[in-house]
């Protein structure tokens, strides 16, 4: 493993006690007719890929797959099926195709899961309250 | 009436009320659709949530895996009204057509509803207190 330098940073999300990491995710519509900036808490038990609440999905929901490519997800409380729209996401001036997804039944909340997490270099800098990229630093001359 | 059922597989149990809750019904109406299949006393066809475009897509899905696979398509009204190369083209098209809700798919390329997990980001605890400082 190489030496990293670290680019831009999102601040955690200090509302709810612990502060949690987050992601600013700018997340557009296949049309580009909307678009919203949202803070998604990073979650590494989540394995898809952006989860929103419902009413966040609704809006952004405008090319949505057929209910067979529904996924459906283990949780501590059962299986839930998500559906699914295509988007694209912008992290860190990082362009991604990408899905948001939201349970069938239910209301959903805002994560960003592992799907997302494994295309980026992230570190999490707990003490500072920030997640920030990371970039190759130059190799050093002989 | 209340029945209780033992020795029912899990993996079989787990799958059937995944799919009951895609389609948007409780349990117990699931579970009653199919004893009457089963029966013979009510339709053999999958009950699939009355959505125009997705059963659009099920009738013309052979027709799209010939002629588009690999193609981004977007259905609306019930009706195939895009084809592209990317989902960047595809994006623009449904802009040209002012359509602003599609069913859409890279056909032949999705993720056939893969089971994933949410584990502990599923449970929230409310109201948590601490005497901790950060």
């Amino acid at each position: 493993m190489g030496i990293y330098r670290a680019g831009q940073c999102s601040n955690h999300g200090t509302g709810i006690v612990p502060a949690y990491p987050v992601l600013d995710v700018t997340v557009e519509t296949p049309s580009g007719r909307t678009r919203e900036l949202l803070k998604a808490p990073i979650d590494t038990g989540f394995s898809g890929f952006l989860l929103a609440p419902a009413d966040v999905y609704a809006r952004l929901s405008e090319l949505e797959l057929p209910q067979e490519y529904f996924p459906s997800y283990s949780t501590l409380a059962g299986t839930i099926v998500m559906r699914r729209a295509k988007v694209r996401l912008r992290v860190f001036e990082k362009l991604l195709e990408s899905f948001i997804e939201t349970p069938v039944v239910g209301l959903g909340k805002l994560l960003v899961g592992r799907r997302v997490l494994n295309s980026l270099s992230l570190a999490i800098l707990g003490p500072d309250l920030r997640t920030c990229e990371l970039h190759p630093a130059p190799a050093c001359p002989q | 009436m209340d029945v209780i059922i033992r020795g029912v597989s899990p993996k079989v149990y787990r799958e059937f009320k995944a799919r009951a809750a895609k389609l948007g019904l409780r349990l117990r109406d699931a579970l009653g659709q199919a004893m009457q299949s089963w029966t013979g006393n009510g339709s053999l066809l999958t009950p699939v949530v009355a959505d125009l475009n997705n059963q659009a897509y099920e009738k013309m899905k052979p027709e799209l895996l010939k002629n588009f696979n690999g193609k981004h398509v977007a259905i609306a009204n019930g009706e195939l009204v895009a084809v592209a190369d990317s989902l960047e083209e595809l994006g623009a098209r449904l802009r040209e057509l002012n359509i602003c809700r599609a069913l859409g798919l890279h056909v032949g390329r999705e993720e056939t509803g893969e089971a994933g997990e949410w584990l502990w980001g599923s449970i929230a605890l409310d109201n948590v207190r601490t005497t901790a400082r950060e």
